[in-house]
């Protein structure tokens, strides 16, 4: 600065005849000052409007999902607009709903109730849950189109990742019988692979599927199982076993995808292993087939061999002289090889390979049976041998949901391993870590907890399931609070 | 205001500490598995574990009530300023908790939406909220700026509000001056006095220290100045130059609303005609000379000034109008989603 400064009172000076500019107005302050009062008055005029007569999606808090598009700008249909306060705003009643809302948010129940107006039935989760989870908790609407039923993983970590929420969540399972958690969801007619319940229930605490969901069940209590139908999985992958339908054996030359694409049918010896196994009782006569599924039936059969060559000879257009000739010679031959029928029906059920497969003969009509004892466990009685009846299970892994067609581009190989089972105790199910391959980052297919598993009971099991327990959840845990002193 | 102060470190500290707190609030009622070890914090996720609309929470409601407290009490900044004798702490003091709070409410205020924007409602509180904090951020920015660059090129700094009544008063000492020279044909025509003076200027190199001295002369109260430099009688040819170009140059430039662009108004071009104004006229209205370019000189910086006020100022236009606008906004929506919906 090579410029001198003015005294104070050169400056003052030069003010002299307008010392009281203070009170004059100034043009900048007074545009401001009339710039806020607008906005102030504008605003209390657009909160008036708006509050009174303006459009309710004004105040929603995002569009609303597909599912509820039909309620449109309603917001009545699920919320309820009244004053929460119920009754007029006093200063006492406008501090309690303060501190209410500072202590435990913003009501749902409210919401959760309109809910329930229309979702009838849900029933939630698992009777040992400790705390209450709104509907708007996991379904969170005002979130765009997207469906309500994609719950993100984080809804289910708020508990399955908090260990303090666990142990309490164990310690009430430990209280309630077995059975009020028998909710998963199996359709009728299925058989489930049910192992007991754990002592603490499940309620390890984890983030993730692929980083601490604990292992399988079935894999961490190593367990078996207990069919008694002997089956080599491994030796039906063999290269000497003869090619079915011109094609070689495989897995879905047995198993079958269910219609809806999720699990597979049940596997049944006329539609998965009468092709092969066929219960051919004479090798001279391969028409002549044992009944399968009912020894008692087999027995009968036996018993009344004259009569079944009668028959086969019958359809074979033999003429009555020749018929009863067929039959005797066919007896005959039979007490070269046996002594008695006892001997025979010995033979068949216990006998673990009575006849040689036929090479020569081609395979229709050759007799390749091996034996009921083969294939099934035939315990000899007073009343003659019985066969133990096989146990085939629908389901193996009831907690969780599975889709066989989603997963066409996997091998069943891969997760199953079939090919190096030999035991039928073996439980050829996929452990954890099959699945978290794909499903987890690194594999880069989704894992969120609702790609395997269901929060709420399907509605028609819940009827069954929650008898002797209240209806809903929320109901039971408001009994629960009611009780508790 | 300095933001580059040894007292603002305190309040920096405070506005990192305010947010590693939220922060840290926020994740273990939120994300607890996040945090590296388990904290015994109090539990404000409300009663609606993994709710994650997040300002509905207690947690969400606790950080959006903080805020717009900070609001309030922002907003009160003008009521301060206007009560002077309010023993609440000085104005300084209240400029620095507005700036420093005000900075705090952007994590309390991120937090409490949940990193969503909502709806219409929220979306519009966001938006205005964004507009209020960066106006704020950019007049918190010129604040430390341009009182420098005023301190640098501003020799001398009037009162604001004097600025319209000092224009006011170099304008009528030039019709002052004029007056005492009026009346003198020659000047009446401006056609026959123009071409020589701007012919002249033309001829005639700048002078760097002629205008040094002449600037000198304008830290003088104007009225003074030239009540003491009474005229003479003298001669008619340098009066009818001075009339002529005060007539054409000065009464026009002093007179000016926006006298930028009048050719006065660039200061080399001012140096140059009045060096040459002087060369015109007798030695004995050399003094008469230096007084109107003192003016002129006042002028301009007179008007740097307000130039540089209304940056300073200006954007307080957008600031303070729309945070009053967001204080009566976040009312209504505290309001409409603690009580309705």
């Amino acid at each position: 600065m090579d410029e001198p400064r003015r005294t104070q009172k050169q400056i003052a000076q030069q003010y002299q005849g307008n010392l009281a500019y203070y009170r004059k107005i100034h043009l900048w302050r007074f545009a401001r000052v009339l710039a806020s009062a607008t906005a102030i008055i504008g605003g209390i005029a657009a909160i008036f409007y708006y509050q009174r007569r303006g459009p309710e999606s004004f105040f929603s808090a995002g569009p609303i999902s597909r599912a509820h598009a039909s309620f449109g700008n309603d917001c009545g249909n699920c919320h309820d607009a009244r004053l929460t306060a119920g009754g007029p705003l006093t200063p006492q009643r406008f501090g309690d709903i303060i501190s209410d809302r500072l202590r435990h948010g913003i009501p749902l129940q409210s919401l959760d109730a309109k809910c329930e107006t229309c979702h009838e039935q849900h029933t939630l989760h698992e009777p040992n849950v400790v705390q209450n989870r709104s509907c708007s908790a996991c379904h969170q609407e005002h979130k765009g189109a997207a469906s309500l039923q994609t719950v993100a993983n984080l809804e289910c970590a708020a508990c399955h990742a908090d260990a303090h929420v666990m142990q309490a969540s164990a310690v009430k399972g430990a209280q309630l019988p077995a059975s009020a958690f028998q909710i998963h969801p199996v359709r009728p007619m299925q058989l489930a692979f049910e192992l007991p319940r754990p002592s603490r229930g499940f309620t390890n605490s984890f983030a993730s599927f692929w980083s601490d969901h604990p292992e399988f069940q079935f894999k961490r209590d190593h367990a078996r199982d207990p069919n008694v139908l002997r089956f080599n999985h491994q030796r039906h992958y063999a290269s000497d076993i003869p090619l079915l339908n011109g094609q070689k054996l495989d897995c879905i030359s047995c198993h079958k995808i269910e219609e809806d694409g999720l699990y597979m049918r049940r596997i049944s010896f006329a539609a998965n292993c009468q092709a092969c196994h066929s219960l051919q009782f004479d090798p001279r006569n391969p028409e002549l087939m044992l009944p399968h599924g009912d020894s008692d039936a087999v027995r009968a059969f036996l018993r009344t061999l004259s009569t079944q060559y009668a028959e086969l000879a019958a359809k074979r257009g033999l003429k009555s002289n020749e018929i009863q000739k067929f039959v005797v010679q066919e007896l005959v031959r039979l007490r070269d090889t046996h002594r008695s029928i006892d001997d025979i029906e010995r033979d068949i059920f216990f006998t673990t390979n009575p006849y040689k497969p036929q090479q020569a003969i081609p395979g229709p009509t050759r007799g390749s049976f091996y034996g009921c004892a083969v294939c099934h466990e035939v315990k000899p009685t007073a009343a003659g041998p019985l066969v133990t009846k096989p146990v085939l299970f629908d389901r193996w892994m009831t907690h969780a949901n599975f889709n066989h067609a989603k997963h066409a581009s996997v091998k069943c190989d891969d997760c199953h391993r079939a090919t190096q089972s030999r035991e039928t105790s073996d439980i050829l199910m996929p452990d954890k870590a099959s699945c978290a391959r794909c499903h987890s980052p690194q594999g880069k297919v989704v894992a969120e907890c609702i790609t395997c598993h269901n929060y709420h009971a399907p509605p028609q099991l819940t009827a069954n399931a929650s008898q002797g327990r209240p209806g809903s959840f929320k109901q039971m845990l408001l009994e629960t609070k009611k009780a508790t002193p | 205001m300095r933001i580059f102060n040894r007292v603002n470190i305190v309040w920096f500290l405070f506005l990192c500490l305010g947010t590693m707190a939220a922060c840290l609030l926020y994740v273990s009622a939120f994300h607890p598995q996040r945090l590296p070890v388990e904290a015994r914090l109090p539990k404000l996720s409300g009663d609606t574990p993994g709710y994650i609309n997040v300002g509905a929470t207690p947690l969400g409601l606790i950080f959006g009530l903080i805020a717009f407290g900070i609001f309030i009490f922002a907003g009160l900044l003008g009521l301060r300023k206007k009560l002077v004798l309010w023993r609440i702490g000085t104005v300084q003091l209240w400029l620095r908790a507005h700036i420093w709070l005000t900075l705090l409410t952007i994590p309390l205020v991120i937090l409490h939406t949940g990193f969503r924007l909502g709806g219409s409602m929220t979306a519009l509180l966001v938006v205005l909220y964004a507009i209020v904090m960066v106006s704020g951020i950019y007049g918190l920015t010129l604040q430390h700026y341009l009182p420098g660059l005023m301190n640098e090129r501003l020799s001398t700094e009037a009162v604001s509000e004097q600025i319209p009544f000092i224009r006011a008063q170099l304008r009528e000492a030039a019709e002052k001056m004029r007056a005492r020279f009026a009346p003198i044909e020659a000047a009446s025509d401006p056609k026959s006095a123009r071409p020589s003076v701007l012919t002249f200027a033309e001829e005639q190199p700048g002078n760097r220290s002629a205008h040094l001295a002449s600037t000198a002369t304008a830290i003088k109260p104007v009225t003074n100045a030239f009540e003491a430099a009474p005229l003479e009688a003298g001669d008619p040819t340098s009066e009818a130059v001075l009339v002529d170009f005060i007539d054409r140059q000065v009464l026009p430039y002093l007179r000016a609303g926006d006298s930028n662009r009048r050719r006065l108004g660039n200061p080399r071009y001012s140096e140059d005609i009045f060096r040459m104004i002087k060369l015109r006229v007798a030695a004995e209205y050399s003094p008469h000379i230096e007084e109107i370019q003192a003016w002129c000189d006042q002028r301009r910086l007179l008007d740097v000034q307000t130039r540089l006020q209304h940056w300073l100022h200006g954007w307080l236009f957008i600031h303070v109008p729309l945070s009053y606008l967001l204080i009566f906004m976040t009312a209504w929506h505290a309001f409409v989603t603690l009580f309705r919906y």
